[in-house]
């Protein structure tokens, strides 16, 4: 494919351009200031659209956390009172925080690692290798709602079908969803249930492995083991690392599962910071609490990213 | 010529008529009405907008039905916003905290103006419309009814030895009855007796049938850690024990029932006694034609000889109509005509409130549309209904109720779960409580 001829008289490659009427301002756009700033005009969508629906709030958030706003009334400047009463009387805080860190700890691993094996699975050159990657993707288009619901019904204590199939094993009934020590596992299992976004990113990333490096290792007498330490798991970091991050961002701002299928219990086992958020803004009208919370996550999930990217120079190969 | 000059002025004159006309129509008043009535109510509610509209030219109402997704979001946003709709469906907790923003406009002047009558509707009803001395709305469907009765199966009953016309009247006959109907095969529940509920509202419910109250009169301090507090959630949690095997047998078997589908266990006469609200009727005709039910009071406990059997209306819901703050005075007129409509007005050939209840088979907020000979029709139990309406009160509430419920559901979980006793756990919470409604009145004087 050729590249776009320039324009005779101006040099613009946007050639129409140049065909329009000339004044002062069309001479000026299409000199050379077009090329410029055409950018600037294909961006601005989406720099409008960050400034008003990301950064404006976000900003809004920090300033409404120092106050106490109730949504639909007055407020009143409160300076760090949100802050205090958080660390100091909200017993919730710490629980919501000890849930979520929980959640996180297995299952972003989990997720990290099934995404990948999924992947390693399914890029081998198997008869039916499209429909499979299609059923594996195909619960993470599905709205998490109804995933959701579906989770419900497998997780059944007594009508369940995961239940059903320990039963085959022996195994006695797990009360998924009614007992506190269960409740989070569920939902950490549950997580699993979207790990095809993540699967399709590391199966990208494992179509740019050079086949080279792969028949080099075999002739030098490396064992398929070998080959996935040595070869696929190094090239794939930059893979895992981006999931990794995008994991742990996600997983500190479960919501949906919780909110859905167990409204944070039993015995507040499942109630994540993100419904404790929710409750706070939503149900006891406490905005300004809410953003308070809302700024310590944001704050949080900054500086654990921070942190990862700072190992990420020991762990990550951009060969 | 003089005709001509006639026929000319004549012109001239319907001329101007017509600008005068085109330049000054009459304003129409378009009411934007936020409500939940969906399905197959949402028909019946435009039977009551089409003759509103035509007995007010000019007014316009869009009835605009919300889904139940993220309900509160979308109210709070909507108000947050200064973009209400003109009439909004709210609950009972909503017109409060509304209230006592100054959001919403009271309807006191009007109902005087209008000279309505308002013990037209049960005390219980429209005691939980006022906020500080003002009327907010009237109620429509009922608050009431939700705590203050039960639904059993006489069938089940009868099969068990159980004189079905005389349903437990009181926690012990309620006991008794349920080591009679209940079956149990170690975790699994086959024959629920009674689903006497496990969660903060449920105590509160069976609270007020032990002589407790959550609140002092004044609203100052709450009551429910009182003895009387106690002794409940300690008779609950018993039950619970007994008849459940735990609380988690109660949940695994509540899991995937609803009651508004075939899958409520009592439709399928896996249970014997359920405390549901008025709303059961309608899906009992829908659901379960064919089932033999009666209707009784809430059991008290008659131990306790102040005790009484009454419901608490309304705790979780109890709906109302709001007007925002900030309408033309011709918008807001129209809009209290369209709530008096919906919640009010009744007559053989009035479609309002009344109206859309008695097509609901529901029981209305007005005493007098509940003396309706169709009532006694459509449900043999009628005078059951009626009597737990009658046995409601209204319960007060304070505008930062939900983190007093909150806390009382917290700590009722604890004590169901048996991480703290009935004692600690009444005495935590309100603890916790009081602090909420200190700073609560500290921050208004």
């Amino acid at each position: 494919m050729s590249a776009p001829v320039p324009d005779q008289r101006t040099g613009n490659r946007l050639g129409g351009v140049a065909s329009a009427p000339r004044t002062a301002f069309s001479s000026w756009f299409t000199g050379m200031q077009a090329e410029k700033y055409i950018g600037y005009v294909f961006v601005a969508p989406w720099v409008i659209a960050f400034l008003c629906f990301e950064l404006i709030p976000t900003a809004a958030a920090f300033f409404f956390s120092l106050t106490d706003w109730s949504v639909v009334g007055q407020w009143n400047f409160i300076g760090f009172a949100n802050y205090i009463e958080m660390f100091t009387r909200d017993r919730l805080f710490a629980r919501s925080v000890g849930n979520t860190l929980y959640y996180v700890v297995f299952a972003v691993p989990l997720n990290v690692t099934m995404a990948f094996l999924l992947a390693l699975l399914l890029n081998a050159k198997v008869r039916g290798q499209t429909f499979f990657r299609t059923m594996f993707y195909l619960p993470a288009l599905i709205p998490s709602v109804a995933g959701a619901i579906v989770w419900i019904w497998i997780f059944d204590t007594n009508n369940g079908i995961l239940n059903f199939f320990l039963s085959q094993l022996g195994i006695e009934p797990i009360r998924w969803l009614s007992s506190p020590q269960w409740s989070k596992p569920a939902l950490i299992i549950m997580s699993l249930w979207s790990i095809g976004a993540g699967m399709v990113i590391y199966l990208a990333g494992l179509q740019n492995i050079s086949e080279e490096l792969y028949e080099a290792a075999e002739v030098d007498g490396a064992n398929p083991l070998q080959r996935l330490i040595h070869i696929t798991i190094p090239l794939m970091t930059p893979t895992i690392f981006f999931n990794l991050i995008l994991g742990i961002i996600s997983s500190f701002q479960v919501f949906n599962s919780a909110f859905i299928m167990t409204g944070g219990g039993p015995v507040n086992s499942t109630l994540f910071y993100m419904l404790h958020i929710y409750e706070q803004a939503f149900t006891h009208w406490k905005m300004g609490y809410a953003s308070a919370l809302s700024v310590v996550l944001f704050l949080f999930v900054l500086v654990l990213t921070l942190i990862v990217n700072r190992t990420s120079k020991r762990w990550v190969f951009y060969g | 010529m003089r005709k001509l000059q006639i026929v000319l002025l004549v012109s001239l004159l319907v001329g101007l008529l017509g600008i005068v006309g085109t330049v000054a129509p009459q304003e129409e008043i378009v009411l934007d009405f936020w409500n939940w009535w969906g399905v197959q109510r949402e028909p019946l509610m435009q039977e009551i907008i089409g003759p509103f509209q035509e007995e007010h030219p000019g007014v316009t109402i869009n009835n605009v039905v919300q889904g139940w997704d993220r309900r509160a979001e979308v109210v709070l946003t909507a108000m947050a916003g200064g973009e209400p709709p003109e009439i909004m469906m709210a609950t009972r907790a909503e017109i409060v905290r509304f209230a006592a923003e100054g959001l919403i406009v009271p309807i006191t002047k009007y109902v005087e103006e209008d000279g309505l009558d308002l013990s037209a509707f049960y005390p219980s009803e429209i005691e939980t419309m006022w906020w500080n001395g003002e009327l907010y709305s009237m109620p429509m469907p009922t608050a009431g009814g939700e705590t203050s009765f039960y639904v059993y199966n006489k069938t089940l009953f009868a099969e068990h030895g159980l004189d079905p016309e005389n349903p437990p009247a009181t926690w012990q006959e309620l006991w008794a009855a349920s080591e009679v109907l209940n079956q149990r095969s170690g975790n699994v529940i086959d024959l629920m007796a009674a689903d006497i509920g496990v969660s903060g509202n449920a105590f509160l419910s069976w609270l007020y049938t032990n002589n407790g109250a959550l609140y002092s009169e004044d609203l100052r301090s709450v009551t429910f850690n009182s003895p009387e507090g106690v002794e409940t959630l300690q008779w609950m949690y018993d039950y619970v024990q007994t008849f459940y095997g735990g609380v988690e047998n109660h949940i695994d078997f509540m899991a995937q029932t609803t009651g508004e589908s075939a899958e409520n266990p009592l439709f399928q006469g896996r249970q014997a006694i359920q405390f549901p609200n008025v709303s059961i009727f309608g899906h009992l005709a829908t659901f379960a034609p064919d089932l033999d039910y009666g209707v009784a009071l809430r059991p008290y406990n008659a131990d306790n000889p102040d005790a009484r059997s009454q419901g608490i209306a309304p705790l979780g819901f109890g709906w109302g109509y709001v007007i925002p703050a900030g309408l033309s005075p011709e918008a807001e007129r129209a809009a209290y005509d369209f709530v008096r409509r919906i919640t009010y007005d009744m007559g053989e050939d009035v479609k309002g409130g009344c109206w859309f209840m008695q097509e609901q088979a529901r029981p209305s907020p007005l005493i007098a549309c509940n003396e309706d000979p169709v009532f006694y029709e459509l449900n043999p139990n009628w005078d059951n209904v009626k009597a737990a309406l009658e046995a409601d009160i209204a319960l007060p509430i304070v505008p930062p109720q939900s983190q007093i419920q909150s806390f009382i559901t917290e700590y009722v979980d604890l004590a169901m779960f048996g991480e703290l006793s009935p004692q600690e756990a009444l005495d935590l919470a309100a603890e916790e409580s009081q602090a909420v409604l200190d700073a609560y009145w500290s921050s208004i004087e």
